[in-house]
C-alpha cells in the first residue's frame, strides 16, 4: 500500500496527464536551486529556499523539489539547514524513498562537532515518521543519549519517544527506555524533565512511571533549577506522590509555597494542585489550604488575559462548591467588568449567584439586577434566573428579589418581561402568596410580549393564580378571542388549560369563554396535540364536571414536580468528581475525562484513526488553507475504497509503518470523490434527500433477514471504543461493492439497517458521499463490523465487513443485501 | 501534549501551523476556526473540543494563538503558552501583525522548532532562544492605525513615550522606542543603544453604583521591562518602603497608615523572591525581550481620578436631559488623555443634541443604532470639571424613574499618564555593571494609570 503511496507522484511528477495551473512556478524554483551560481552565494541562496519554503506555507505543492531540496541539505550554512529540514519533515512521508537519501546527511550531521547541528539533525531525523528508516535511526538515537552536550541529550530523549511512536517494540527492544530512565536524575534539567515526560507517556498504561520517595525528593530538592514549564510538568507529576506522614505533607507544602509567588499560571496551577490533591484526606487543613490558594488563582483571574480569567473563574467553581462561603469576601471581584467577552460575564455571574450567602447577599442582588438592562440579552436573562435562584435559597431575601422581579416587568423591555415572566413561574410555585403581586403587572405584559413561552407563562399564571385578580377572566378572554391568530400551540395549549383551571374557580365568568375555546380548538386540527387536548377537557367535562377538577389539580402537582432542578443536580456530582482532575480541560468543560478524550492508554497513534475516519469525512469539505500535505498525498493516492481499506489490515499486521496512514487515508479517501466530482451537483443531490425523505416512512416494513446460518441479535449494543478496537484486532475481513437505483437519504438507510437489527455506530454526510460504520450482533454474541462508503455520483456502494468468523461474512453480505433489495437496489443485481 | 501549533488571521488564513505530534486530522485550523465562527452566542470560550480533538486558544492583536491536542492538558499552562510564544514572536519580529509574521515566517518556525519538541515546551526565554536562531528578522512598521505616539522622551522620572492606547492589548505593543526587534547578532548588538525601559501601569476598575457610593475600586497593576542591555548586569527596582503584600504577610496585615497595601503579587521567575521580602526590591538580571516582572493587584478605597455626578431632569412631555458633572480629581499638574464616555441612553429616544464647551478638544455624538451618546475629551486636566448636558426626545417623557433606569451605565475609558492610583513608586533603577568600561544606559520609565473598567450607573 505504501509503495503505491510513493509510486505515483513520481509517474506524474515530469509531465502528468494534468495540467498543473501552479507548474510554472515550480519550475522556476526548481531553476533557481539548481543554478550554480545561486548555489554559490550563501545569500543567495537563502533566499531560493526560503521562496520555496513560504510556497509550502501557502498550500502550493512543492513536493517535486523533493530532490533538489535533498542536494541543499548537505550545505554547510545552517540556516539553509533549518529550511531544509523543515522541508523535509513536511514531504517525506509522501517521498518516503526519496528520504532515503536525506539519511546520509542526517547521519553525518549527527556527527557533526556543533551540538546545536547534532541536535538538529537527530531531532528532524526522529520527526520524519518513517518507519522504513528505523534502521539508520537507531544508532544515531543511542549516541545523542550518551552525548556531551544536554542539548542533543534533551533532543535525543524526545527522539526515543517519537520512535515509540513509529514501532513500539523496536524502542522495548532497543534497551533505550532503560537509558532513558537512568538519565532521570542527571545534571541537565532540561533533559531530567524530557525523560519525565517520556517516560510517563510510554509506562501511560501503568499510569505513568512509578514515583518513589526519593524521585519525588529530588524533583521537589531540584525544583528551582528547572525552567518555568519545566516545574509545571514536573510539579503535576509530583502531585502523584502521597506522603506517608502529615509531616511530611507539611514540610511539601512549605517548599511549594513560594511557587504561588510566580508569575507563570501553569506553574501555581501546578502546585495549587499539589497543595489540593496532598490535602484531601486531611480535612482539619482544608479550610486553611482553600483559604491559601485561592489568593494566586483570584489574581490571576483579576490581572490576567480574558482567556485565563475563564479558566481561572472555572476551577475556583470547583473550589467554591466544597467551600461554600471561600469568597464571601471577594464577591466584588466577581462582579463584571465592562469589556468583558461574554463567556467570561457568564460564568461570573454564576460564581455570584453560588457564592452568594447571607453576609454578602444585598451586594449581590444589588449587581445581577443592574445586570437585566445590560444590552446582551443572553446576560440579561441569565441574571434574571439566577435572581430567583437567590430567591428561592434564601427565605431572608426572597422578598426584596421578588419585589426586584416585579420591577424588571415596568422596565418594558420585551426579551427582560419575557426572562421574568418565564422565572416568575417557578418563583410563584414556591411562593404562591406573592402572586396577588405579580398579577396586575401581566395586563400589559400580555399585550407587549411576543415570545410564546413568556405567554404561555402569562397564561399559566392566570390559570393559576387568577384568583387573585378580578380582571384575570377578561385577560384571558382577549386571548381566546384572538386565538385563531395564535400560531404558538404551547400558547394555546397552555390556553386551555388555564382557562380549564379558571373555570373551577371562577365559573360564572369563565363559561362562555371555555365554550368557544373549546368549539374552536376541537373543530381546529392544524396542531393536533392541542386539538385533542381540548377533546380530552370536553369529554371529561361532559362526563363529570367533579372529576375534571379533580384531575386538573394533580397536573398542577406535576408541574410542581418540573421545577425540581435535575440537571444541576448532575452538574453538582459532576464538579464533585473534577476536584480529582484539578488542573485539566475537564474543570473548563466541566465534563469527566471520559466524556471528551477518546485516546486512552497505552497511547498509540493507531487508536486515533477510527474516530478521525469518521471525523475527517466531516470535515473534508474544507479547503485546506495549508494542505500542503493534503495536497501532496490527495494527488498520489487516487485510490479505490478497497485499497485503502486494506492498508488498515497491514497496518495491525506489521506496525512497522503506517501508523499515521490510517489516519491519513481516510482523509483523503472521502477527500477524493469530492474534488472529482462537479459542485454543481450537490444542490441536485439536497433536493432528492428532501424528496425521499418524505416518502420514507414506510422504511420500516423492509424485508427482514431471514437467513439460517446467521441470526442477529435484535438490539445489539456496542461503545464507540469498543468498535475501535474490534475493528482494529479483527483481520478476516470481506468487501463488496453494490449499486443503488435510487439515492436514499442517510436516515432512510440507517432505518432500514435498524429494522434489519444492523445498529449505526456513526454516519456522516459529505458533498457528493455517505459514510456509515454499522455493527450487528450474532446470536453466539460476536460481533460483525461494517463500514459502508456511498457514493452519491455513481451511486456506488462499498462495504466492508469484518468479523471474528471468516465464514460467516459471505452470509453476512447476502444479509446486508437483502435489506437494501426492493426499496435501494434491484433485485437482480 | 500539544498536537499543533497554529496562528490564524482574523479571517481565519492559516499564517503558521506546526504540526509537532502528527496524531490528529488536517485541515484542524479550519475546522477550529468554523466552530469558532458559529460558536452559539457570540464568542467561543478559549478552550473546547470537536470530537475528541481539544483545542486552545488566544487573541493577540487580533490575531489567533492556536493549539490542538488529544489530553486532558492543564489549561493555565497552556494559554500562558500561547501567550508567551506571541510574546516572543514580538520580541523577534518588533511588532506584532500579520504582515510581520508572514515576512518574517521562516524565523518563526525556526523558534517554534525550539520552544516545543514533540508537543512539550522546551524553553521560551527570548534569551536561550538566541543561541538557536539563525535567521534575522526583517523590521516591520506596527500597524499605523494603532500606532502609538511618543511625546518627548525624558530620563527617569520624567515621562517618556506617552502612549494613547487604551485597550489592554494595545498597551502591550511597546510603544516606539522599544518597537523594534531584539539583537539577534553580536553586530546588531555593539551598534544598539545600552537602554532599558520600564512600565509601570495600573488598571483600574471602578464601579460606582446609582447613590455615588464606590461599590468596587481595583487596581491590576504590572511592572514590564525590556532591556537592550549589553552583557548581563544586576538591575535593582526600588519600590515603596512602607510595601505590604497580605497574601503573604498573613491575612490581618494592614500595614501602617499612608502604607502602600497589595492583596497579592506574583513575579517573573528571574526575580530573587528573597530580596524583594527583605526590602521590597525587585532585583534581577535582565534577558532579553519584554518580561512582566511583577504583577499585583489591589482591592480597596483608592482617590478615584474621577467623580461622575448625573442628574435627570424631565423637560417637556417629550424630553428629558441628562446633566453629567465629570471632575477630575488628579494633581493640576497632570491630565488624563483620549477619555471617551460611552452613556447609553433609553430604548424609546427618537434623537439626542448635546450642550458641551466649545474649543477645548471635546466632542459629542449620538449613535443612533446603539442608542448610546458618546462624549470625547482629548484631555482632561486635573482639578478641572468637565459638563456635558443630553437632551433625548422621547415619546413620553413623564415616566423618569423608569428612563432613567435604562439610562447607563456610563462607562468611560481613559488614561492617565505619570500618575499610579495605588500609590505605588518606583524609587529607584539601579543597573550594576560589572565592569567598569560599561557605558551609561538609558532607563526610560513611565507609569500610567488606565481604565480598565471604569462604570458609573446612573
Amino acid at each position: 500500500m505504501s509503495q503505491q503511496h510513493q509510486s505515483q507522484p513520481q509517474q506524474q511528477r515530469p509531465g502528468g496527464y494534468f495540467v498543473d495551473p501552479k507548474r510554472g512556478e515550480v519550475g522556476e524554483l526548481r531553476s533557481l536551486l539548481r543554478n550554480p551560481e545561486i548555489q554559490r552565494d550563501v545569500k543567495k541562496h537563502r533566499q531560493a529556499v526560503q521562496k520555496v519554503i513560504a510556497t509550502m506555507t501557502h498550500g502550493i505543492d512543492v513536493s517535486p523539489l523533493f530532490s533538489e531540496m535533498i542536494m541543499v541539505s548537505a550545505s554547510k550554512d545552517i540556516t539553509l539547514k533549518k529550511m531544509v529540514y523543515l522541508y523535509l519533515c513536511n514531504y517525506a512521508e509522501s517521498n518516503s524513498e526519496l528520504s532515503l537519501l536525506v539519511i546520509n546527511t542526517l547521519q553525518k550531521d549527527c556527527r557533526d562537532e556543533n551540538p546545536m547541528i547534532r541536535g538538529l539533525a537527530l531531532r528532524n531525523m526522529c520527526s520524519l515518521r518513517l518507519s522504513s528508516l528505523l534502521e539508520y535511526i537507531l544508532p544515531p538515537l543511542k549516541n545523542g543519549l550518551a552525548d556531551r552536550s544536554p542539548y542533543v541529550r534533551k533532543t535525543a530523549v524526545m527522539g526515543v519517544l517519537k520512535v515509540y511512536y513509529l514501532n513500539q517494540q523496536a524502542i522495548l527492544d532497543s534497551g533505550l527506555v532503560s537509558t532513558v530512565y537512568s538519565l532521570l536524575t542527571e545534571t541537565s534539567p532540561v533533559v531530567v524533565v524530557n525523560c519525565l515526560v517520556v517516560l510517563n507517556e510510554i509506562f501511560s498504561n501503568e499510569g505513568g512511571i512509578e514515583i518513589t520517595k526519593p524521585l519525588a525528593y529530588m524533583f521537589l530538592n531540584r525544583l528551582l533549577e528547572f525552567n518555568e514549564w519545566a516545574q509545571g510538568i514536573v510539579l503535576d507529576f509530583v502531585r502523584r506522590y502521597s506522603p506517608t506522614s502529615e509531616d511530611e505533607v507539611y514540610e511539601i507544602l512549605n517548599v511549594l509555597d513560594s511557587r504561588f509567588k510566580h508569575a507563570n499560571a501553569g506553574v501555581v496551577f501546578a502546585a495549587v494542585n499539589v497543595f489540593l490533591q496532598m490535602t484531601d484526606s486531611l480535612p482539619h487543613l482544608l479550610d486553611d489550604v482553600y483559604q491559601r490558594v485561592k489568593v494566586p488563582l483570584l489574581t490571576f483571574m483579576s490581572t490576567g488575559t480574558p482567556e485565563m480569567s475563564y479558566v481561572c473563574l472555572q476551577h475556583l467553581h470547583i473550589l467554591l462548591q466544597r467551600r461554600p462561603r471561600l469568597f464571601e469576601s471577594d464577591i466584588k471581584l466577581f462582579f463584571c467588568k465592562h469589556q468583558e467577552p461574554t463567556y467570561v460575564k457568564l460564568k461570573k455571574l454564576e460564581l455570584l449567584t453560588d457564592a452568594a450567602s447571607v453576609a454578602n447577599i444585598q451586594d449581590v442582588v444589588d449587581e445581577l439586577t443592574a445586570y437585566v438592562t445590560d444590552v446582551d440579552v443572553e446576560m440579561a436573562s441569565r441574571s434574571i434566573a439566577a435572581l430567583s435562584k437567590i430567591a428561592m435559597r434564601f427565605e431572608s431575601c426572597a422578598e426584596f428579589c421578588i419585589n426586584q422581579l416585579i420591577s424588571f416587568l415596568e422596565l418594558d423591555i420585551s426579551h427582560v418581561s419575557a426572562s421574568t415572566l418565564l422565572v416568575l413561574t417557578d418563583v410563584l410555585r414556591k411562593f404562591p402568596d406573592r402572586a396577588a403581586d405579580v398579577l396586575p403587572q401581566l395586563s400589559h405584559c400580555l399585550s407587549s410580549v411576543d415570545i410564546p413561552e413568556a405567554r404561555a407563562a402569562i397564561i399559566w399564571m392566570l390559570g393559576e393564580f387568577g384568583e387573585a385578580l378580578p380582571a384575570s377572566p377578561y385577560l384571558l378572554e382577549t386571548v381566546v378571542e384572538n386565538v385563531k391568530d395564535e400560531p404558538s400551540h404551547v400558547v394555546r395549549q397552555q390556553l386551555l388549560t388555564s382557562c380549564m383551571k379558571l373555570f373551577f374557580k371562577r365559573a360564572p365568568e369563565c363559561q362562555s369563554m371555555l365554550g368557544q375555546l373549546l368549539e374552536y380548538e376541537v373543530n381546529d386540527e392544524t396542531h393536533m396535540d392541542v386539538h385533542d387536548r381540548a377533546l380530552l377537557y370536553y369529554r371529561l367535562l361532559r362526563n363529570d364536571v367533579e372529576q375534571a377538577a379533580r384531575i386538573l389539580s394533580v397536573e398542577n402537582g406535576a408541574a410542581a414536580l418540573r421545577a425540581t432542578r435535575f440537571a444541576e443536580d448532575e452538574l453538582l456530582e459532576t464538579r464533585e468528581k473534577l476536584l480529582e482532575v484539578f488542573n485539566s480541560l475537564s474543570v473548563v468543560y466541566n465534563q469527566v475525562p471520559e466524556a471528551f478524550l477518546s485516546q486512552q492508554v497505552p497511547y498509540t497513534q493507531h487508536k486515533a484513526a477510527y474516530g478521525e475516519r469518521y471525523f475527517a469525512s466531516l470535515t473534508n469539505s474544507s479547503e485546506g488553507g495549508q494542505s500542503t500535505h493534503d495536497e501532496a498525498s490527495r494527488r498520489v493516492i487516487t485510490l479505490q475504497h478497497q485499497s485503502s481499506t486494506g492498508n488498515l489490515l497491514d497496518v495491525e499486521d506489521d506496525m512497522t509503518f503506517g501508523l499515521d496512514h490510517a489516519a491519513g487515508d481516510a482523509s483523503i479517501q472521502s477527500a477524493v470523490p469530492m474534488r472529482a466530482a462537479a459542485a454543481a451537483a450537490a444542490p441536485h443531490s439536497h433536493s432528492l434527500h428532501s424528496d425521499q425523505d418524505l416518502l420514507g416512512l414506510g422504511a420500516e416494513v423492509a424485508p427482514r433477514s431471514s437467513s439460517v446460518g446467521v441470526q442477529l441479535v435484535p438490539n445489539a449494543t456496542l461503545d464507540p471504543q469498543n468498535f475501535e478496537n474490534l475493528w482494529f484486532a479483527t483481520t478476516n475481513s470481506v468487501e463488496a461493492a453494490m449499486t443503488l437505483s435510487v439515492v436514499p437519504t442517510m436516515a432512510e438507510l440507517e432505518r432500514t439497517f435498524a429494522a434489519n437489527n444492523i445498529a449505526t455506530m456513526a454516519s456522516s454526510e459529505e458533498l457528493e458521499a455517505m459514510r456509515f460504520y454499522f455493527y450487528a450482533q450474532l446470536v453466539t454474541g460476536d460481533y460483525v463490523l461494517i463500514e459502508a462508503v456511498f457514493d452519491i455520483p455513481s451511486q456506488e456502494l462499498a462495504v466492508t465487513l469484518k468479523a471474528d468468523q471468516a465464514p460467516l461474512l459471505g452470509e453476512m453480505v447476502r444479509i446486508f443485501k437483502s435489506c437494501l433489495i426492493g426499496k435501494f437496489m434491484n433485485p437482480d443485481d | 501534549m500539544l498536537s499543533q501549533f497554529f496562528v490564524l488571521s482574523a479571517r481565519g488564513d492559516t499564517l503558521i501551523l506546526k504540526d509537532y505530534r502528527g496524531d490528529v486530522v488536517r485541515g484542524t485550523p479550519e475546522m477550529f476556526f468554523r466552530k469558532l465562527k458559529s460558536w452559539p452566542g457570540g464568542e467561543a470560550p478559549p478552550a473546547f473540543n470537536i470530537e475528541s480533538i481539544q483545542f486552545l486558544y488566544v487573541k493577540r492583536n487580533g490575531l489567533l494563538f492556536c493549539c490542538s491536542t488529544k489530553f486532558n492538558v492543564a489549561p493555565a499552562f497552556v494559554l500562558d503558552f500561547l501567550n508567551r510564544v506571541a510574546s516572543v514572536f514580538t520580541d523577534y519580529c518588533g511588532v506584532l501583525n500579520e504582515e510581520s509574521l508572514k515576512r518574517n515566517f521562516v524565523l518563526v518556525y525556526e523558534l517554534l522548532d525550539e520552544m516545543l519538541d514533540f508537543g512539550y515546551p522546551q524553553g521560551s526565554s527570548t534569551e536561550m532562544l538566541k543561541t538557536f536562531v539563525y535567521n534575522t528578522p526583517i523590521a516591520v512598521p506596527a500597524d499605523p492605525t494603532d500606532m502609538t505616539l511618543g511625546s518627548a522622551g525624558g530620563v527617569l522620572g520624567a515621562l517618556s513615550r506617552a502612549a494613547v492606547a487604551t485597550s489592554a492589548e494595545q498597551v502591550s505593543r511597546p510603544a516606539t522606542a522599544s518597537n523594534q526587534p531584539i539583537a539577534v547578532s553580536y553586530d546588531q548588538a555593539r551598534t544598539r543603544r545600552n537602554e532599558v525601559f520600564v512600565d509601570l501601569i495600573e488598571k483600574l476598575t471602578v464601579l460606582v453604583g446609582s447613590n455615588g457610593a464606590v461599590l468596587r475600586s481595583d487596581v491590576d497593576g504590572m511592572l514590564k521591562f525590556k532591556s537592550f542591555l549589553s552583557g548581563s548586569p544586576t538591575i535593582r527596582i526600588g519600590l515603596n518602603d512602607d510595601l505590604v503584600v497580605k497574601a503573604h504577610a498573613g491575612g490581618d496585615a494592614g500595614g501602617r497608615a499612608g502604607s502602600v497595601v497589595l492583596d497579592d503579587v506574583n513575579f517573573h521567575e528571574s526575580v530573587s523572591l528573597q530580596k524583594f521580602e527583605q526590602d521590597q526590591t525587585i532585583a534581577f538580571v535582565p534577558t532579553d525581550g519584554e518580561v512582566v516582572l511583577m504583577n499585583y493587584r489591589l482591592t480597596r478605597e483608592l482617590p478615584l481620578p474621577f467623580r461622575i455626578t448625573p442628574f435627570v431632569e424631565q423637560v417637556s412631555g417629550t424630553r428629558i436631559d441628562l446633566v453629567l458633572k465629570l471632575r477630575c480629581e488628579v494633581p493640576r499638574n497632570i491630565a488624563a488623555n483620549q477619555m471617551v464616555v460611552r452613556i447609553p441612553l433609553p430604548k424609546s429616544t427618537n434623537s439626542c443634541t448635546f450642550e458641551i464647551a466649545h474649543g477645548v478638544g471635546q466632542s459629542a455624538e449620538y449613535k443612533a443604532n446603539d442608542k448610546t451618546a458618546i462624549w470625547t475629551l482629548r484631555r482632561v486636566n486635573g482639578s478641572s470639571e468637565q459638563v456635558i448636558r443630553c437632551k433625548m426626545f422621547v415619546p413620553d417623557a413623564s415616566i423618569v424613574p423608569a428612563l432613567r433606569r435604562e439610562m447607563g451605565p456610563i462607562s468611560m475609558t481613559f488614561e492617565i499618564p505619570m500618575h499610579i492610583c495605588s500609590g505605588l513608586q518606583i524609587r529607584y533603577l539601579r543597573v550594576f555593571e560589572k565592569t567598569s568600561s560599561y557605558a551609561p544606559s538609558f532607563r526610560w520609565v513611565r507609569v500610567v494609570t488606565q481604565s480598565d473598567s471604569y462604570v458609573v450607573r446612573i
